[in-house]
């Protein structure tokens, strides 16, 4: 009986034993709940939009987009910022925009990253067709023509349709178009999109001061217009010198400079500058002033290492820039290497026109005010550094991004090359760009989208 | 609790009081930093404590040392010492209090914690959920996939 009443005692002890620790148990389980419930990590999906947004506009084009795809609320303050273009992404570095490649014989246009030296596809082409080449880039437009615009030419005399070719600047992104004149008063063409070497921007054309120049290909002079006007202005080169060939343009402030070289070994000249801004107030043509005459004296040109390169199978390129914040007209000279398989880049000279006792010239320089210079054939661009952000040896200032595809020859297909020039170092760096195939006349220049 | 130090207005010591009750004595010039603050000062002239409502004492007091503190070195270390939990209420706070420097200073540390990130590493740091139907999001992806540049591995 003992026996009993003590194994039941205990059995009852047992039990409220464990009924105690199971509702303590539970006790403590709720509490744990709680506990937990008040620790969970914090949410951020719901964050005021007004931090959002702040957030946003720290943020560089691409993290803009992937912003986006993070949650529905996140994704709806990255669409308001869409429509009422506010805010704004941080600068970017350009892309390279390659067209023209041929993959699969499938006309594409290929976008280059220097972030992550990757190619990149739109979904929807930027080109498609034939008929369509761009000619230059400004901010977050493209310079187009469309050789395929048929217009009447304005003397009925003439039966034939002849085809002008239409101009625009287009922006990808929210594909929109503002047109140039077409009305070029020029005899007509075979290859339209060989008309012009050069065609640079001022602004895109969202800006009032927006001003296009354009290069003639082999002939001795420029074009130029603004969005709204009716034609093209031709200024013919007045002695047509054949000493005086058109070279290289830029805009700056108004300002057309005109880069002049011999016909033969392409020795630099002068640098002549047309107001155009002027020219449109006085509605008069504009004259050529001399800026800078006998380059060739004052660039190191004759120096005897120089002059020996170029009977070494070296050739020399020049460009023009300018940095449109400082007012700094920059001149560009490269050394490239003939003698191996492909072009090697071996010097970069950069110079800029500075006055000296009111008289302008050339001094060598070995920075650009902090700025990056992003140069291919087509346009050239300064960038403050201080405006981007990334990856320190990125964006670095005083560098130059160099895109060039050299003209064909046996050894050497089709390519484009990036290289890259510190300035401060003198070191010279390849980018090797992934290897697509090329089509006919590739043509690369840095594109910089933007997001609306 | 609040004590006027001297007559000059410069060292008037005003109160706030946090959300869970805690009160600090802080500068007239401190205080000032809080456009919030500011305002309600400017509304009642001999207030003497002022309530937080919604900002916990823990999160006041770094928010006020951040104030006496801050500067270029400062700033950039501070977002370094809080967990993302912190960050957001501290963030909430800066924005509620309408300290310009602060929120400027937490967004761009939140910016940093995105940059060259994939959408899926920042839900996981963020804690958030993706609510985005599958259509959405391949959507969303297809677009702008060529502007997916440099994406960091997670």
């Amino acid at each position: 009986m003992k026996h009993w009443v003590f194994f039941a005692a205990s059995f009852m002890v047992l039990l409220s034993g464990c009924c105690c620790k199971f509702t303590k148990k539970r006790e403590m389980k709720k509490r744990d709940e709680q506990v937990s419930k008040d620790e969970k990590q914090r949410n951020w999906s719901k964050i005021p939009t007004q931090i959002l947004e702040l957030i946003l506009s720290r943020l560089s084009r691409a993290d803009f987009y992937r912003f986006g795809e993070v949650c529905t609320s996140w994704r709806h303050v990255f669409k308001q910022s869409i429509i009422y273009r506010s805010p704004s992404p941080l600068p970017s570095m350009p892309l390279l925009l390659l067209y023209r490649l041929h993959l699969f014989n499938d006309i594409k246009t290929g976008l280059f990253s220097l972030i992550d030296r990757k190619m990149y596809f739109p979904r929807i082409p930027f080109f498609q067709g034939s008929n369509l080449h761009c000619l230059g880039s400004i901010n977050g437009w493209l310079i187009m023509i469309d050789t395929n615009a048929t217009r009447l030419s304005s003397s009925s005399s003439n039966s034939n349709h002849h085809r002008f070719p239409s101009f625009f600047f287009w922006n990808p992104i929210p594909n929109a178009r503002v047109m140039l004149p077409s009305r070029l008063n020029i005899p007509y063409r075979a290859n339209w999109y060989k008309l012009f070497s050069k065609l640079k921007a001022s602004s895109g054309p969202d800006s009032p001061d927006c001003l296009v120049a354009a290069l003639f290909t082999g002939q001795h002079n420029i074009a130029f217009c603004r969005p709204h006007d009716e034609s093209w202005n031709i200024i013919y080169v007045e002695n047509n010198n054949p000493n005086a060939v058109f070279a290289d343009i830029e805009l700056l402030h108004g300002k057309c400079y005109v880069l002049t070289e011999t016909l033969n070994y392409r020795n630099i000249t002068s640098i002549l500058v047309y107001d155009l801004q002027e020219s449109y107030s006085s509605s008069s043509p504009p004259k050529a002033k001399v800026l800078i005459s006998q380059l060739h004296q004052q660039v190191e040109y004759n120096s005897p290492n120089i002059r020996d390169l170029i009977f070494q199978n070296h050739q020399l390129f020049f460009y023009l820039a300018s940095d449109s914040i400082s007012g700094i007209l920059y001149l560009i000279l490269i050394i490239v290497d003939y003698n191996n398989v492909h072009p090697i880049e071996r010097e970069f000279i950069v110079y800029k026109v500075d006055n000296f006792n009111n008289v302008p010239m050339l001094v060598r320089v070995m920075d650009l005010n902090g700025g990056i210079l992003f140069l291919s054939h087509r346009d050239s661009k300064i960038v403050p550094s201080s405006t981007l952000t990334g990856h320190e040896d990125l964006i670095r200032g005083n560098n130059i991004y160099y895109a060039h595809v050299y003209p064909y020859t046996e050894s050497c297909p089709l390519m484009p090359r990036i290289v890259k020039f510190c300035m401060t170092s003198g070191r010279i760096n390849h980018i090797p760009l992934p290897n697509p195939e090329l089509g006919s006349e590739p043509t690369c220049l840095w594109f910089n989208p933007t997001i609306w | 609790m609040a004590e006027e130090k001297s007559q000059a207005s410069s060292s008037k010591m005003l109160t706030l009081k946090a959300s869970d009750g805690v009160l600090f004595e802080v500068e007239l010039n401190i205080a000032k930093e809080m456009k919030t603050v500011q305002a309600y000062i400017d509304d009642c002239e001999d207030i003497e404590t002022i309530p937080i409502p919604n900002v916990l004492g823990k999160h006041l007091a770094i928010v006020i040392e951040y104030i006496k503190k801050t500067n270029e070195e400062y700033d950039a270390e501070f977002e370094k010492q809080w967990n993302m939990d912190d960050l957001q209420l501290l963030l909430l706070a800066a924005n509620y209090l309408n300290i310009s420097g602060l929120q400027e200073c937490l967004c761009k540390a939140i910016a940093k914690r995105i940059e060259n990130k994939s959408p899926e590493y920042v839900r996981k740091v963020f804690n958030i959920e993706n609510d985005h139907s599958p259509e959405e999001e391949a959507k969303l992806r297809k677009e702008y996939k060529w502007a997916f540049e440099g994406v960091d591995k997670d």
